[in-house]
């Protein structure tokens, strides 16, 4: 018997209390990954890769945002081009995704998906540099045993981060509004910001880090510099009537200068500026570079090249591509502001117009309404880009064209700077466009309402026609294209409609938010 | 024990009928030498004469049944053995020889009255159980071609909801008492042989509990409620499955064979346009598409599925405490190159040692399964031109018409999908355990168990698309995917019975556990290749190959215990408890305690209720409540980690292309699911024992509700973080019946039913203050991330959100002509929009009442049983119509076929939020009917013969192929099928 009760006790003691701190062998914790200026190198790449790509697998798959289950609407370039683009003239899509015609005619609802996924992704910028600036503080460094000999390059991490939250700030306060300003990560549910505040703290945080920038055209390639930040601030400023009642205009025209003498030079075929190999252009100061091989999604640039091809004449081959997603058109009205649409004359007149139709009877038919292949995956000499799905054409933030026509349009409301300039910058532009001098207009014509529609021309499918709009005050209540407020001829909408609604989501899950005026 | 009988007088003209039917049977079967003997069947307790007992000459099927008194009288050859047999009581045998008068007394079957349940580390009573447990032997599983252990059950509990995935093989989503949560799992927990396993699936398999031989199980048994489940603790919230395996019994060495084939059709009739009528369309109405006709025509429908056939061979033998089984399985489907092929080995060993103080149980579980995985290409049939053949000899498609250029978007042909891609998967999974169940010697009723048990799977898939084939065209690609899951659980659990004073039992069980999980995996994925060569051999034949690997361990560790106690067998008590330990969690949430309490009360046996005694001869009302969690989710969720992204997503800096870190959005506070259940139940069984059943009422309170909830924007280091946010409620009611309806000699009849009703609803969803937060759900095919379904508070889940369709003449009005939307549908906030705002909460996909009935009757020596399931109130959302079903859709990167509800509903453009399309998908199914025969002319083998038939007739109103969709939405579903079976059961 006793044997017995001696063969229970050895099965008893495998028995013993088990450990549950189970150390993980996959991925990273932050103590141990931020130990030099590599990984946060690669942390900054994630920042500045968030506005072009969608997540941690090319070009799908790990998408850093989940609230809509398509990856490649959650691209934010993508999302904040069809902002800014398709509720205004130059601009309309065909597809039928929910919500997206209510994009074209200015009926968006606080439930749009393409409204949602935009403030979300503005928001994970700001997250993921609040997260930069904590791991990155003197303190994290020293504990993590950061070299000292790396903190200077760190340091210039740090202000690029700042530049991009600024940014991502700035985008919220023109799209937005009334958000909450948040710079650290915590569980509290954050308090509403008004406009005042949200200006203020990008002004503030573009000063305090512009001694810290790299100078004009010395960062590496991709990463943004003063230039960066004085384009932004001049953005900021010339808008700051519309977003805090302010004029600023002087403080455009100073920033205008300082970057029109850091050496940027007008590229010389205006199709070069939206090319394959756009990068070695010497106009643009901040740009999101794309790579068919190293860099894909399916957002920015890969939808601006692909979503404009469409119809059975156009063919994709034509600019570099393996095929159209036929979505992106344009509405009579902007096709009016050329005299000549073949482009022979201005060269800024860019449409596809065999097959399709001038007059959009349906949105959602592809051949009504002329097709804009500008971005294109064809190099400067009409080379493939690396990748026939993927494109290489760099996505262009900020370029010195449109810092020429702000000098102009910052002198006309009055910040001073000198009218013989503006209007040589207007006409540089001109030239450029009609090949000579036989575009260009007189001081007479530099009227702010020519500014209006040669923004248009020259920045089309920018990614700044609404906010050129609702500028000058035609966005909403004046100013009428086709299917403007859901009818075909267009009609006016509310003021509202200037601002976006703050999504449902947002505020289902902050009850310190409210909603815009009148949603 | 309330002694049991049938009373004739109560049986009245129909029993009497039968007696002399059985009479006339006799007479049938006289013979020269054959002599008259009479006697009385007495009941052996108190000596009164059984009326209605069976008495056969053993070997045929000649008897009769006693009269009124217990008296019979039966004519019999000279060397006849007479069977005396009575519901309830135990089965005699008695050799006639020279006797011509024969008296017995049969004693009541305490066994089969005591029925032995498995509870969860023990075993107990039926009549004992306080809990709601339904167990299934395997007499009344479901019968055909089935795969999946869960299959067996469909249709046999009340509140265990079982719809098959349909592809064969495939898992079937298992739902006990509606569903608990929406983010973590909500399949219940399994426990085979006593050992809990993980049912999470990996690359290359189809269902984990495929290493099952189905022939193996002895009984299911399911553990509905907390009270029963609690011992289960963090585990055991969506209920319990316990599969328990067969063990040699008896002494006499047992052989058998299991043997069938099958064949399978595609069965429906597919909403498309034929190849003449397409033509025609496309000639008068989409002129532009006119060259693309062709003169074929192709049903493309036929073309991608195919005739499949099947058939198992399963072999077992039983001798002293030694089973073993090997199961061979091949299954085709009926989408092309689908195919499942198992092999399974099983061994359970038990013996006893030192005098039966030591008792030792080793079972061993291995089933390899191959998995050739045909893509199913239905959906693409649906769209794809139908006058344009299969194939075209001078395609570089591999042989294959496209009808397009590489790049350009729209439908492959599906044809060329499935026969150059090819997908394989292979796995290999083994459940081993070893248990020592020790009776303390010098204590009686004390006993100690000890078992350590382990549970592995390896598997592989690999995917392959060679460099012809139409969307790689030029690339190819192929995927590798590796997996190893182990787990081992340790358990020791003490269990002491005792009975105290001649009214008073107690059982004390209590125990230990820990079970630790590791998982790792890697995976290749090359999208370019050089070559085809070498299929997917070969993966260094790849220009660019991207690779993940993944590993995580889990550690739980836990602590539990039982108390059962009864008076007088009348008052019954049984607490359940346990602690649960996870390093899934943080360390302040790291340990949580699930109790249970249950009571029953045998009311039957209180002279107050002597009313009860006419009718019932047993009556049990209990009542129950627990605590249960739910913890089925992946590890390190309250760490932040940062992870590298792929080389194809890096970013440029200069002439550097930086692979990009990214953190984890997590909760560093997350916990556990919390289940809490309070059920109120009655055992019945109405007098003669030939009915009875059970009735339940239950409330399920889920909360902390795991859900990937969307965040204030900018909190956190992503939009969604999994936290605990939500509650959600299910209550319902159960009631199952079963009845022997005949029990004659020659014709035997037993029903059983059940009905229940479940009620779901959200009542809790976010953090915030706003009440009226909805969650999106339920994605629809037709366009990128769009949902149908909201989980919204106050709604159930799967509840559809959409636009309510305005009707003119019984038809939804199209948007034709000068209709706008606002013509079309209802401006539910009247703002002169159709937009979101307007979608509204209609109907949901859950099912108001659910039924199984299931018929089992023998006459002579055949069989015939079918079940029947029905499920009343449950909508579908039809997305094939929806997405299909509308003129334009001919022309997107057309020409495509239309599903023709466009001819009824004259839809241009694509209504997908129309509430149109959301149909009451209530049914009735014929699952399966089995016929069988047995032959008994030879004495020491048994052979059945049987045939089945499953998937035999659905009643239903719903349009699209099959009523019965998991989740309700209704896009590609794999092709349903009936397939008839033939098999052959020999038993030595």
């Amino acid at each position: 018997m006793k044997k017995l009760i001696l063969l229970i006790i050895p099965v008893l003691l495998t028995l013993s209390c088990a450990d549950l701190d189970v150390a993980p062998k996959t991925g990273t914790t932050a103590n141990n990954i931020f130990i030099d200026a590599q990984a946060y190198r690669q942390y900054l790449a994630k920042i500045y890769g968030s506005l072009s790509l969608t997540g941690q697998d090319g070009p799908a798959g790990q998408g850093d945002l989940t609230i809509i289950n398509d990856e490649g609407f959650t691209s934010y370039i993508r999302a904040y081009w069809k902002a800014q683009e398709l509720p205004t003239d130059e601009a309309v899509i065909t597809w039928n995704d929910a919500g997206i015609q209510d994009l074209n005619t200015q009926t968006w609802s606080s439930d749009n998906q393409f409204v949602r996924v935009l403030y979300y992704r503005i928001f994970y910028l700001v997250s993921l540099t609040n997260d930069f600036m904590r791991q990155s503080t003197e303190e994290t460094m020293d504990a993590n045993g950061v070299p000292l000999e790396d903190r200077d390059e760190i340091g210039h991490y740090r202000a690029e981060a700042r530049f991009l939250r600024a940014l991502a700030y700035w985008h919220a306060l023109d799209l937005f509004r009334n958000v909450p300003l948040i710079t650290t990560i915590s569980g509290e549910f954050p308090k509403q910001s008004n406009a005042t505040q949200l200006f203020d703290f990008i002004q503030s945080e573009l000063n305090d880090i512009e001694p810290l920038m790299a100078d004009p055209r010395t960062n590496e390639y991709g990463r943004a510099d003063r230039a960066a930040l004085w384009a932004l601030r001049a953005k900021l400023n010339l808008n700051a009537q519309v977003y805090i009642g302010e004029d600023h205009f002087s403080e455009v025209i100073t920033d205008c200068n300082n970057i029109i003498a850091s050496g940027y030079n007008i590229e010389p075929a205006y199709k070069d500026l939206f090319n394959a190999d756009n990068h070695n252009s010497g106009e643009l100061i901040f740009t999101l570079p794309a790579d068919g091989v190293n860099s894909q999604s399916w957002g920015t640039t890969t939808f601006l090249v692909h979503a404009a091809v469409g119809g059975e004449l156009m063919a994709p081959a034509d600019y570099g591509i393996d095929g159209g997603w036929e979505g992106l058109r344009t509405t009579s009205v902007f096709v009016s502001k050329f005299s000549d649409i073949s482009g022979d004359t201005d060269s800024r007149a860019n449409f596809y117009s065999d097959g399709q139709t001038l007059q959009i009877e349906d949105l959602q038919t592809f051949s009504n309404g002329y097709a804009v292949p500008k971005f294109t995956n064809l190099t400067a000499n009409g080379s493939v880009g690396s990748n026939t799905t993927h494109v290489d054409t760099d996505y262009p933030m900020f370029r010195l064209g449109d810092i020429y026509l702000m000098y102009a349009e910052a002198h006309l409301r009055g910040g001073g700077g000198d009218a013989s300039t503006a209007l040589n910058y207007v006409n540089a532009l001109r030239t450029r466009a009609y090949g000579d001098a036989s575009g260009n207009i007189t001081s007479s014509a530099l009227t702010l309402d020519f500014i209006l529609d040669e923004r248009s021309r020259e920045l089309h499918w920018e990614a700044t026609r609404r906010v050129d709009l609702i500028r000058f005050g035609r966005f909403t209540e004046s100013g009428v294209w086709p299917w403007k407020g859901g009818e075909m001829s267009g009609v006016v909408t509310e003021s509202y409609l200037n601002i976006f609604p703050i999504p449902a989501f947002e505020l289902n899950a902050n009850p310190n938010m409210k909603q815009n005026p009148e949603y | 024990m309330k002694k049991i009988y049938w009373e004739l007088k109560n049986l009245g003209a129909k029993g009497k009928c039968f007696l002399f039917i059985g009479l006339l049977l006799l007479g049938e079967s006289l013979s020269a030498q054959s002599k008259v003997v009479t006697g009385q069947v007495k009941d052996a307790d108190d000596g009164a004469g059984i009326p209605g007992a069976n008495i056969l000459i053993k070997g045929t099927s000649t008897g009769t049944t006693s009269d009124v008194d217990g008296n019979y009288r039966l004519e019999v050859p000279e060397e006849a053995v007479l069977v005396f047999s009575f519901i309830g009581y135990k089965t005699l045998e008695e050799t006639v020889g020279n006797r011509s008068v024969i008296n017995v007394d049969i004693s009541l079957d305490i066994e089969e009255l005591q029925e032995v349940i498995v509870v969860g580390y023990g075993a107990q009573q039926k009549k004992d159980v306080t809990g709601v447990v339904a167990k299934v032997d395997k007499e009344n599983f479901n019968q055909g071609a089935i795969t999946s252990p869960t299959e067996l059950l469909a249709g046999k509990v009340a509140g265990v909801s079982i719809t098959n995935s349909g592809g064969i093989g495939g898992s079937p989503q298992v739902r006990i008492r509606g569903t608990s949560s929406i983010n973590a799992s909500s399949d219940p927990l399994y426990v085979i042989d006593g050992v809990i396993i993980d049912n999470g699936g990996t690359a290359g398999q189809r269902n984990p509990l495929n290493f099952i031989n189905t022939e193996d199980i002895e009984s299911i048994t399911v553990l509905k409620d907390a009270s029963a489940a609690a011992i289960y603790g963090s585990r055991g919230a969506k209920g319990v499955i316990i599969i328990n395996t067969k063990n040699a019994t008896g002494d006499k060495p047992q052989i058998s064979y299991d043997g069938y084939y099958s064949v399978s059709n595609f069965i429906g009739e597919p909403q498309i346009m034929k190849a003449n009528q397409f033509k025609s369309l496309i000639d008068s109405k989409y002129p532009q598409f006119s060259e693309d006709l062709g003169a074929a025509n192709t049903n493309w429908i036929d073309e991608v599925t195919q005739t499949a056939t099947g058939m198992k061979h399963a072999v077992s033998i039983a001798n002293k405490g030694l089973y073993l089984s090997l199961m061979h399985h091949t299954l085709d489907g009926v989408v092309r190159h689908d195919r499942i092929e198992r092999n399974i080995f099983n061994l359970n060993y038990n013996n006893k040692f030192f005098s039966d103080i030591v008792k030792l149980n080793v079972s061993l579980k291995n089933g390899f399964t191959k998995n050739q995985f045909g893509s199913n290409q239905v959906g693409a049939a649906y769209d794809f031109n139908p006058t344009v053949p299969v194939r075209n000899d001078s395609s570089a498609f591999g042989g294959y018409y496209e009808p397009r250029a590489v790049g350009e978007l729209g439908v492959q042909n599906p044809v060329a999908q499935q026969d150059l891609s090819t997908n394989i998967g292979r796995s290999f999974r083994s459940l081993g355990k070893v248990e020592v169940v020790v009776d303390v010697p010098g204590v009686k009723g004390l006993s100690i168990t000890n078992n350590v048990s382990y549970d592995v799977t390896t598997s592989k898939n690999r995917f392959f698309q060679p460099l012809n084939l139409f969307g790689v065209y030029g690339k190819g690609s192929l995927t590798y995917d590796e997996a190893l899951k182990t787990s081992v659980l340790l358990e020791s659990f003490a269990n002491y019975k005792k009975q105290i004073g001649t009214n008073n039992n107690l059982e004390v069980t209590a125990g230990y556990s820990t079970q630790t999980f590791n998982f790792e995996s890697t995976a290749f994925f090359a999208d370019s290749l050089k070559s085809d060569l070498y299929e997917y051999y070969d993966i260094s034949q790849a220009k660019e190959i991207k690779s993940s690997q993944g590993y995580s361990e889990t550690k739980q560790e836990s602590v539990f215990g039982r108390i059962n106690y009864s008076f007088k067998d009348k008052y019954l008590a049984t607490a359940n408890f346990r602690v649960d330990g996870s390093s899934q969690f943080g360390k302040d949430n790291r340990y949580a305690f699930f109790p249970s309490l249950a009571l029953g009360w045998r009311l039957i046996d209180e002279s107050f209720a002597y009313f009860l005694n006419g009718p019932f001869d047993d009556f049990k009302l209990r009542a129950g409540y627990g605590k249960l969690g739910n913890q089925e989710f992946g590890a390190y969720l309250y760490e932040t980690f940062y992870f590298s992204g792929t080389n194809d997503a890096r970013y440029q800096f200069g002439n550097e292309y930086v692979t990009t870190l990214r953190p984890t959005a997590v909760d560093p506070g997350i916990k556990w699911e919390l289940t809490e259940t309070l059920n109120i139940g009655l055992d019945y069984t109405l007098t003669g024992g030939r009915v009875y059943g059970s009735l339940e009422v239950y409330q399920r309170n889920t909360d902390d509700l795991l859900f990937r909830t969307v965040i204030p924007a900018g909190i956190n280091v992503g939009d969604r973080v999994l936290t605990n946010v939500g509650s959600m409620v299910n209550k319902g009611i159960e009631l199952e019946l079963s009845a022997v309806a005949i029990d004659k000699p020659n014709f035997k009849w037993n029903v059983s039913f059940n009905a229940s009703h479940n009620q779901n609803e959200v009542t809790k969803i976010t953090g915030g203050s706003d009440q009226s937060g909805f969650i999106q759900d339920g994605g629809i095919s037709g366009d990128v991330g769009q949902t149908i379904q909201i989980i919204a508070v106050g709604q159930p889940l799967k509840t559809f959100h959409v636009l309510e369709h305005k009707y003119a003449n019984g038809k939804p009005i199209p948007d034709q002509g000068l209709n706008t939307k606002r013509d079309m549908y209802v401006d539910q906030n009247d703002d002169g929009i159709i937009n979101e705002n307007d979608l509204v909460p209609y109907k949901n996909a859950n099912p108001d009442l659910e039924f199984g009935f299931t018929s089992n009757a023998s006459l002579g020596d055949f069989n015939l049983s079918f079940t029947l399931r029905s499920k009343v109130g449950n909508y579908v959302y039809n997305n094939v119509a929806s997405s299909k079903g509308y003129f334009n859709r001919i022309k997107e990167f057309g020409p495509n076929n239309i599903h023709t509800s466009a001819f009824e509903t004259q839809f241009q453009n694509k209504q997908l939020q129309s509430d149109y399309y959301v149909e009451d998908a209530s049914f009735v199914k014929l699952d399966n009917i089995t016929l069988s025969y047995t032959i008994k002319s030879v004495d020491f083998v048994k052979v059945r013969l049987y045939g089945t038939a499953q998937n035999v007739m659905t009643l239903t109103k719903y349009s699209g192929l099959d009523p019965e969709v998991a989740g309700g939405v209704d896009n590609g579903l794999y092709p349903r099928s009936l397939n008839l079976i033939g098999g052959l059961n020999i038993t030595f």
